[in-house]
């Protein structure tokens, strides 16, 4: 028997394969009738994590979350994550609310996009742990990969990295002042991450470091200009292990290529985070699940991401922990110097058990 | 196997044809030439392998930035323009299979099959694809410079080696013809493409990769400017503003 069901999938998969740069090149091209802002974040969906009361932060994180993301709401792990972070970080603003996979900033389920409907029920679900929700992955997947092609890429990671200004804008950032930014990226991300990361970097003239948490991005022309890349994998996380397999540019073999070249200048480094997957239980930012070393898997990936963070950018701003999440004093974590691939080294606090080889994936 | 001598038009035997012809089977492509009507569906086949081709290009048009207006226009000047480029591929084969290895073949019977073999290219619009598009473009142009060869091969006699030899050769004599006495024509086709697009249109890959290398820096010295243009005055709904005390609660959105 032939399997004939598989045609319409085949041609579904083509037509959205066909469609997915769509929206990126026609905003590029400036097909819709005004300049297009991003789509103000609907009211009660956000608020800011740093009071605007306090001093101007010393540096803004860019917190651009993986492709099973389709709205403004973030998965309970990432909220604990990004709350344990601006509480080991607490100069710095984080900016959540930006969308990495659509370029109008819009959630899948906004009620002006023409399959909202559709989206809505899989966004449904997703929430109850249904394989339909998968599609979602799917729809991100494929603008990953526009903003991974040579040829669409620039359209794709020019409206991200608008976006991405207009969230910093939003959360106080002075353009006439502008201070350094750290994206996160969490798995596609990463990919993101680097396409805007790198025009960021030229348009504002500030550094610009990016901490990949398993990131999956194609290694290309973005990190000639990225200040820094720190690249965390796990012996775990096969997706990770995805980006190095499907693009070429991470192939060490492409001797020439912008990350590879970056990993041999120190500025890509890879940090291991053993143990974790990529997602869900025992992943990076799992609260419960014990991370090798001690405390759990999510003080563990604050408190290096926190290291990091800190190596690339210190301050002078005094560092208070409160008493939630126990990142760094109760997961017995500590200061420590963090050897890295250029023969320096700079004091940061890292959790047991990440260790930054010279060289990897 | 397919007998050399059918009755009936090229019709009665499409489907047939185009399945063997797609396996590379030398006899679909030896029968082909012979039968009445394949001039027509050889023209089916380069009018439709440039328009895929060309639509496989359609997203490089908005990186062009092609007005809406211009669209249709400029997608039908640059399928004119691979339609072009194909039919000289296949002249300058020809032309390389009588100089290089002798062999005497009617123009017409060489430019019937070859533009046969050129049916992988009907998928050419699979080129939009992000990331994979080029490497499926790759293997289809790679599974017609095969087409073409084992058409060759069934013509004349060559073997695959040489008739492959012999494609590839053709392909790099059109390179070099439109880079040199070909420039002329080359220069009135790229005029007739501005004209059709409104835009300076650069599609191939150097003129691509330069289009990107000036577009980056535009994008960065411009991405401020733009942001403050664009920017709406004054605090969003969601932003509480300032509050002493505590950071605000996390970002939540209740379904």
């Amino acid at each position: 028997m032939k399997p004939l069901f598989l045609i319409p999938i085949v041609l579904w998969l083509v037509v959205v394969l066909l469609l997915a740069p769509s929206d990126a090149l026609r905003l590029w091209a400036g097909w819709f009738p005004a300049p297009v802002a991003p789509t103000p974040i609907p009211a009660g969906r956000y608020k800011r994590l740093r009071s605007r009361s306090l001093p101007p932060p010393a540096y803004y994180i860019v917190f651009l979350d993986g492709i099973s993301k389709g709205t403004y709401r973030n998965l309970a792990i990432v909220d604990d994550f990004l709350t344990g972070l601006h509480e080991v970080l607490p100069d710095a603003a984080i900016v959540s609310d930006v969308l990495p996979y659509s370029v109008f900033n819009m959630s899948v389920i906004d009620e002006r996009r023409p399959m909202s409907r559709f989206w809505t029920l899989v966004e449904g679900y997703k929430e109850r742990d249904n394989p339909i929700g998968f599609l979602i992955n799917i729809r991100n997947f494929l603008q990953g990969m526009v903003s991974a092609d040579w040829r669409y890429g620039l359209a794709y990671n020019a409206a991200m990295s608008k976006l991405i200004l207009f969230g910093l804008v939003r959360h106080g950032y002075d353009l006439n002042a502008p201070a350094p930014i750290v994206i996160i990226g969490y798995s596609g991300g990463g990919q993101v991450a680097a396409g805007a990361g790198g025009l960021l970097r030229n348009a504002l003239a500030v550094p610009v470091h990016v901490v990949s948490i398993a990131g999956v991005m194609a290694g290309n022309a973005a990190f000639d200009t990225i200040d820094s890349w720190h690249q965390i994998v796990s012996n775990r996380d096969p997706v990770e292990k995805l980006g190095f397999i499907f693009f070429p540019m991470r192939w060490p073999i492409m001797f020439f290529s912008p990350w590879n070249q970056a990993k041999r200048q120190g500025r890509a480094r890879i940090v291991r985070l053993d143990g974790a997957r990529h997602d869900k239980v025992r992943s990076y930012m799992d609260p419960v699940a014990p991370a090798p070393g001690g405390g759990t898997m999510l003080e563990r990936t604050i408190a290096t991401v926190a290291g990091i963070i800190r190596r690339e950018l210190p301050t002078e701003a005094p560092v208070t922990l409160s008493t939630r999440p126990a990142a760094t004093s109760a997961t017995g974590t500590t200061s420590q110097a963090v050897a890295t691939t250029d023969g320096t080294s700079g004091t940061a606090p890292t959790a047991p058990g990440a260790t930054e080889p010279p060289v990897g994936g | 196997m397919v007998e050399r001598t059918l009755p009936g038009t090229v019709l009665d035997y499409l489907p047939l044809l185009i399945d063997r012809a797609l396996r590379l089977d030398t006899d679909a492509y030896a029968v082909f030439q012979t039968l009445p009507g394949s001039s027509w569906v050889a023209w089916a086949v380069i009018i439709g392998a440039a328009i895929s081709q060309a639509a496989g290009q359609s997203a490089l048009l908005l990186l062009n930035r092609v007005r809406p207006a211009s669209f249709m226009y400029a997608l039908l000047a640059v399928a004119t323009s691979l339609a072009g480029g194909l039919m000289v591929w296949l002249l300058s084969t020809w032309v390389i299979t009588r100089w290089l290895f002798g062999v005497e073949l009617p123009f017409g019977a060489v430019a019937r099959t070859l533009a046969f073999a050129c049916l992988p290219l009907w998928l050419a619009f699979l080129a939009a694809i992000p990331y994979f598009g080029l490497a499926m473009f790759a293997a289809l142009a790679f599974w017609c410079l095969l087409g073409v060869a084992t058409g060759l091969t069934a013509l004349s006699g060559l073997s695959m080696g040489q008739a492959i030899a012999a494609a590839t050769f053709g392909w790099l004599a059109w390179q070099v013809l439109e880079r040199t006495i070909g420039r002329p024509v080359v220069a009135i086709g790229r005029q007739l493409e501005r004209r059709a697009a409104g835009v300076d249109l650069r599609t191939d890959v150097l003129g691509l990769a330069a289009l990107i290398e000036e577009e980056t820096k535009q994008v960065g010295a411009s991405l401020v400017e733009a942001v403050l243009k664009e920017a709406a005055p004054g605090p969003s709904p969601d932003d509480p503003g300032p509050t002493p005390g505590e950071p605000g609660p996390t970002p939540s959105e209740p379904v």
